[in-house]
C-alpha cells in the first residue's frame, strides 16, 4: 500500500515535470544592437531559458573582446490567482568593441541543454564611422548625445527629428502603401506633448502599428547612430488619382537641458534642482506627395478593384446533398495587395437555389511590404430540387502591378449532386403543398417585333380622306336612286291597274250605253248580249282576270277577297244569270229589260266603289 | 489552274450578286432582328434607321428602334421617344407600353400628374379600341346600314316594319356619327405634335425664350412634356403638373 502510494507520487511528479518541460521549449538566442560605431563598446548577451550544461563561447574575430563571457542566472516563480509561472534565464554577456567599419556577422555560440545542442542564430552587425570620436566612449547613442549637449545646449535638427517614410512613391489606384512615422533622437527625451498624426485625405487608411509604449531601438541613419522609435505605421490604399499630399505629423518633445549660470549655488538648490530643465522642442515631418495613377481604361467585367497579386479558389462544402439541405460555396482569395478591400467575386448560382447572405472572414497580416493573406467568402445556399448542377466557375479580375495588366482568374467548375430530399416538414397538408410561387429573377424589356408584316411603308390615313367623305355621299345618292327607281316601279304598277280600272268603268259605261240604245230600240237579244259583255268585260278589266279565268267561282272568290259582301255577289250573279237566260229564251218584256239594265248599272257602280 | 481561277471568279461574282439581292427591305428587317438577338444593338439600330429613312413607318419599327436604344444604354431619351411614337401610332401596343414603363423608371424627373376626369378616360379607352381607319370604316358601314333602314321606312309593307326601320335607322346613323367622331379623335391623337421628350441629359427651363431668362426648373433626359408653341429656337412647354417654361428646341424632340 505504502509502496503503491510512493510510486503514484513519483509518477505524478514525473508527469508534472514533463508538463513543465513541454510548456517551456528550450531556446537559445543572442541580443545585440544592430548598429554600432567604430571604437564604441557594446554588449552582446546570449540567453538561454533552461539550465545549461555547457557553453561553447563564440570566437570574435572582427571585434575586440573587452570583457566576457560573464555568466549570470536568474530564476523567478510567480503565483498569480493560483496560477504558477516559473521562469529561468541563463545569460552570458560580453562587452565588445568594433574595430573597423562594415557589416559583420557575429559568430555563433552554442549551449547544451538536456543533452541537446542549441546554436544561436548568426546576427549581422553594422559598424559605422563614429561621428564624434570623443563621444564614442559612451555606451549608447543617448550617452553620446548627452556629451554633445555638454558642449552647447542648443538642440540641433540632427539630434532630434521626426521622419515619415513610405515604401512606394508612385502607385496605381488601389495599390497599398505602407507609411511609417519614426522618431530619431540622440538625446534623452523625458516626454511627449501635443501629438498630431496626419489624416490621409484621399486614402483608405488603416493604422496597423501603434505601440502604446514608445521603445527605442538603435538605428543607423545617414551614417549616424540614433535611437529610433516607431510611433505609427499605416497602410494606405489610394482612392483617387492624381498627386496626393500627406499632411505632416507633429509632436512636441520634452528634452531635458542642463541649466547653466546657476547663481546662488546652495545646498538646497543642489538637492531640489537636478540641474536640468525641460525644453519643449516642436518636431514635424516634411510635407510629401504621392503620385497615384489611374488603372488602365478597359477594365474587365469581373474586375472588383483588386490590385496586387492574387489567387482564387472555389469549393463546395459538400458535393452531394439532399434537397432542402444547406451547402456552402466557399470562395477564397489569397495573395498580396489591397486584399482587405476586395469584395466577394461575382458568382452565379442556379436560379432555383435559395441563396443567403455572404459570410466574410479574413486572415490578413500587414508587413512592411504591404498587406497579404486571405479572404474567405462563404455563400450559403439551399438547393430546392434534385438533379446534377454544374456550377459556373467563379471569375475575378485584378490588376497585376508588376506585370502592369489585368489578370482574370477563374476557379475550376464545380458539380453539385442534389438527391431527392424528404418533403419539407413545413408543408401544410393539402394538395398543392409542393407548389411554389414563380419568382421573378430579373426584369427586362420585352423582345422586338420580328413579324414581317410589321414592316409597312408610311401611308395616308383613310379617316378624313376624300374617299371617306365621298363614300357617304355616294351612298346617299345610291339610296336616292334606289328610292326613285322603286317609286317609279310602284307608280307604274299602280298606273297599269288604274288605267285598266278607269278603262273598265269607261268600257262598262260604253257597253252599257250600247245596251241602253238596244233597250230603247227594244232589241231584246242584242240588249242582253251587250249587257253580259259589258259586265264580263268590266269584271275582267277591274279584277285583272284573264277571260279564261272568268268563271263564277273565280269571280266570287276575287270579289269576296276585295271586300264584296254575299248580297252584291248574289245580285251580280243574278244579273249575269238573267243575261245568259235571256239569250236562250227570248222574251219581250220591256219592263224586265229596264229592271235588268238598272240592276246592272247599280252592281257595276257598287263594285267600282269597292 | 486557269479553270480554277475562272471558277473562283464566277463564285465570287455569284456571291456578290446574291448579296446585292439580299438587301431587300424584308431581308434587312430580318437581318436587324438577327443582329438584335445576338446583342449587336448598334448594328440592329442602324438597319432599322435605314429602313425608316426609306419611308417605312410602323409602330413596330419604332418599338424595335426603342428597344435597341434601351439596350445600347446611355440614350434613354431616344428610347422613350420611340416608345412614345410607337404608342402614338398604336395606342393598344401592349409591349411598347410595358417597355416604356420600364424605361420611365430610370428617368430622374418625377412629375405628379393631375388626375383625369373619369368620363374622359373612359371615352379615350373606347377610342383606343380601334385605329382611326378602323373607326372610319365602321362609321361608313353603320351609315350604309342606316340608309338601308331608311329605305325600309319608306317602302315597308306594314306599319310595324316601318316603325322598326325608323328607330333602327336613327340609332345606326347616330352610331355612325359617334364612330366617325372617334375616328377623327384617334386621327388627331395619332397626328398630334404637341408633345415632346427631353433629349438632353440636363436641360434648364427658362422663363423666357432666351438664354438670359431666369431658370425656372431643370428637366432631365426622358421626361415627357407638352408643347404649347414654338418661337424660333425655343419651345414653350408645359409639364403634366401644369408648370410652364421655355426650352431650346434642340434639347427636346417632338414625339
Amino acid at each position: 500500500m505504502h509502496r503503491t502510494m510512493k510510486r503514484f507520487m513519483g509518477t505524478t511528479l514525473a508527469l508534472f515535470l514533463g508538463a513543465i518541460g513541454l510548456f517551456a521549449q528550450p531556446t537559445f538566442r543572442v541580443e545585440v544592437p544592430s548598429v554600432v560605431a567604430v571604437d564604441e563598446t557594446f554588449q552582446v548577451v546570449f540567453k538561454a531559458n533552461e539550465r545549461v550544461e555547457s557553453f561553447e563561447p563564440p570566437r570574435f574575430e572582427d571585434f575586440d573582446v573587452l570583457t566576457g563571457p560573464v555568466p549570470s542566472q536568474m530564476s523567478s516563480t510567480s503565483i498569480i490567482n493560483g496560477k504558477r509561472t516559473q521562469s529561468y534565464e541563463m545569460t552570458y554577456s560580453y562587452v565588445l568593441q568594433a574595430q573597423k567599419e562594415g557589416v559583420f556577422t557575429l559568430p555563433t555560440a552554442s549551449v547544451v541543454i538536456d543533452g541537446k545542442t542549441y546554436t544561436s542564430k548568426p546576427v549581422q552587425v553594422k559598424v559605422v564611422q563614429s561621428q564624434r570620436k570623443a563621444s564614442a566612449q559612451g555606451g549608447t547613442a543617448q550617452q553620446a548625445g548627452a556629451s554633445a549637449q555638454r558642449s552647447g545646449d542648443s538642440i540641433s535638427e540632427d539630434d532630434l527629428f521626426l521622419n515619415i517614410s513610405v515604401n512606394r512613391r508612385k502607385v496605381v489606384l488601389g495599390e497599398p502603401v505602407i507609411v511609417t512615422i519614426k522618431l530619431y533622437t540622440r538625446r534623452q527625451i523625458s516626454g511627449f506633448e501635443d501629438v498630431r498624426f496626419p489624416t490621409f485625405n484621399g486614402f483608405w487608411s488603416n493604422e496597423f502599428e501603434s505601440p502604446s509604449n514608445v521603445s527605442f531601438v538603435r538605428e543607423e541613419k545617414d551614417g549616424v547612430i540614433y535611437d529610433a522609435a516607431l510611433l505609427r505605421q499605416y497602410m494606405l490604399i489610394p482612392q483617387q488619382t492624381g498627386t496626393l499630399t500627406i499632411d505632416p505629423a507633429e509632436l512636441v518633445c520634452l528634452v531635458p537641458v542642463r541649466t547653466q549660470n546657476r547663481r546662488g549655488h546652495s545646498l538646497f538648490d543642489d538637492f531640489f534642482d537636478s540641474g536640468y530643465q525641460n525644453v519643449r522642442k516642436r518636431l514635424s515631418t516634411k510635407l510629401f506627395t504621392l503620385t497615384v495613377e489611374a488603372l488602365p481604361a478597359p477594365e474587365p467585367a469581373s474586375f472588383g478593384g483588386g490590385v496586387g497579386r492574387f489567387q482564387l479558389e472555389a469549393n463546395l462544402s459538400q458535393t452531394t446533398v439532399k434537397a432542402h439541405e444547406a451547402v456552402n460555396l466557399v470562395i477564397t482569395v489569397k495573395g498580396a495587395g489591397n486584399i482587405n478591400l476586395i469584395d466577394a467575386p461575382e458568382y452565379r448560382l442556379h436560379p432555383d437555389f435559395e441563396v443567403y447572405d455572404v459570410k466574410r472572414s479574413e486572415n490578413i497580416s500587414v508587413g512592411t511590404a504591404g498587406p497579404a493573406g486571405s479572404r474567405t467568402f462563404e455563400v450559403p445556399f439551399i438547393p430546392r430540387s434534385a438533379g446534377v448542377y454544374e456550377l459556373e466557375p467563379v471569375r475575378m479580375s485584378y490588376y497585376d502591378v508588376q506585370r502592369k495588366q489585368y489578370v482574370t482568374l477563374e476557379s475550376a467548375s464545380l458539380t453539385l449532386t442534389v438527391e431527392a430530399g424528404e418533403t419539407q416538414a413545413a408543408v401544410v397538408s393539402g394538395g398543392n403543398g409542393h407548389q411554389q410561387i414563380v419568382k421573378n429573377l430579373g426584369e427586362d424589356i420585352r423582345y422586338i417585333v420580328t413579324r414581317t408584316d410589321a414592316l409597312r411603308p408610311a401611308r395616308a390615313l383613310f379617316c378624313g380622306s376624300l374617299l371617306y367623305w365621298g363614300l357617304p355621299l355616294v351612298m346617299v345618292l345610291l339610296v336616292l336612286l334606289v328610292a326613285w327607281l322603286l317609286d317609279k316601279r310602284i307608280e307604274r304598277k299602280k298606273d297599269v291597274v288604274g288605267t285598266r280600272n278607269r278603262q273598265a268603268n269607261k268600257v262598262a259605261r260604253n257597253r252599257l250605253k250600247l245596251a241602253n240604245t238596244f233597250l230603247s230600240q227594244q232589241l231584246y237579244t242584242a240588249f242582253y248580249e251587250e249587257l253580259h259583255k259589258a259586265l264580263i268585260g268590266y269584271l275582267s278589266d277591274k279584277l285583272t282576270l284573264p277571260m279564261s279565268e272568268l268563271n263564277r267561282d273565280r269571280i266570287t272568290e276575287v270579289l269576296t277577297r276585295r271586300g264584296a259582301d254575299a248580297v252584291l255577289v248574289g245580285r251580280l250573279m243574278a244579273v249575269l244569270d238573267a243575261c245568259e237566260f235571256a239569250r236562250y229564251a227570248p222574251q219581250t218584256d220591256a219592263l224586265q229589260m229596264q229592271q235588268h239594265y238598272a240592276e246592272g248599272v247599280e252592281v257595276l257602280s257598287m263594285i267600282e266603289s269597292l | 489552274m486557269k479553270r480554277i481561277l475562272l471558277l473562283c471568279a464566277v463564285l465570287i461574282l455569284g456571291w456578290t450578286v446574291a448579296n446585292a439581292q439580299e438587301t431587300t427591305p424584308l431581308s434587312r428587317w430580318e437581318a436587324a432582328a438577327n443582329a438584335y438577338s445576338e446583342g449587336e444593338w448598334q448594328q440592329a439600330l442602324d438597319l432599322y434607321q435605314a429602313l425608316e429613312a426609306e419611308g417605312f413607318q410602323s409602330a413596330e419599327l419604332d418599338y424595335n428602334m426603342a428597344n435597341c436604344y434601351y439596350k445600347l444604354g446611355g440614350s434613354l431619351g431616344a428610347s422613350i421617344l420611340h416608345y412614345e411614337r410607337a404608342l402614338k401610332q398604336n395606342p393598344r401596343f401592349e409591349d411598347a407600353a410595358f417597355n416604356l414603363a420600364l424605361a420611365q423608371q430610370q428617368t430622374l424627373d418625377r412629375i405628379d400628374q393631375i388626375p383625369e376626369f373619369v368620363l374622359v378616360k373612359v371615352l379615350r379607352n373606347i377610342r383606343q379600341f380601334f385605329s382611326a381607319d378602323a373607326w372610319a370604316r365602321a362609321s361608313l358601314v353603320l351609315f350604309a346600314l342606316g340608309l338601308v333602314c331608311l329605305l325600309g321606312l319608306r317602302y315597308g309593307r306594314t306599319l310595324r316594319l316601318r316603325k322598326t326601320a325608323f328607330v333602327l335607322s336613327v340609332i345606326l346613323v347616330l352610331f355612325a356619327i359617334f364612330a366617325g367622331c372617334f375616328g377623327f379623335g384617334a386621327k388627331q391623337a395619332a397626328l398630334r405634335d404637341d408633345q415632346a421628350v427631353v433629349m438632353a441629359t440636363v436641360s434648364s427651363v427658362k422663363s423666357s425664350p432666351s438664354t438670359s431668362g431666369n431658370n425656372l426648373f431643370v428637366l432631365h433626359e426622358g421626361t415627357k412634356v407638352g408643347v404649347l408653341e414654338t418661337l424660333g429656337k425655343w419651345m414653350r412647354i408645359e409639364l403634366a403638373d401644369g408648370r410652364q417654361g421655355w426650352i431650346q428646341t434642340q434639347e427636346a424632340e417632338i414625339i
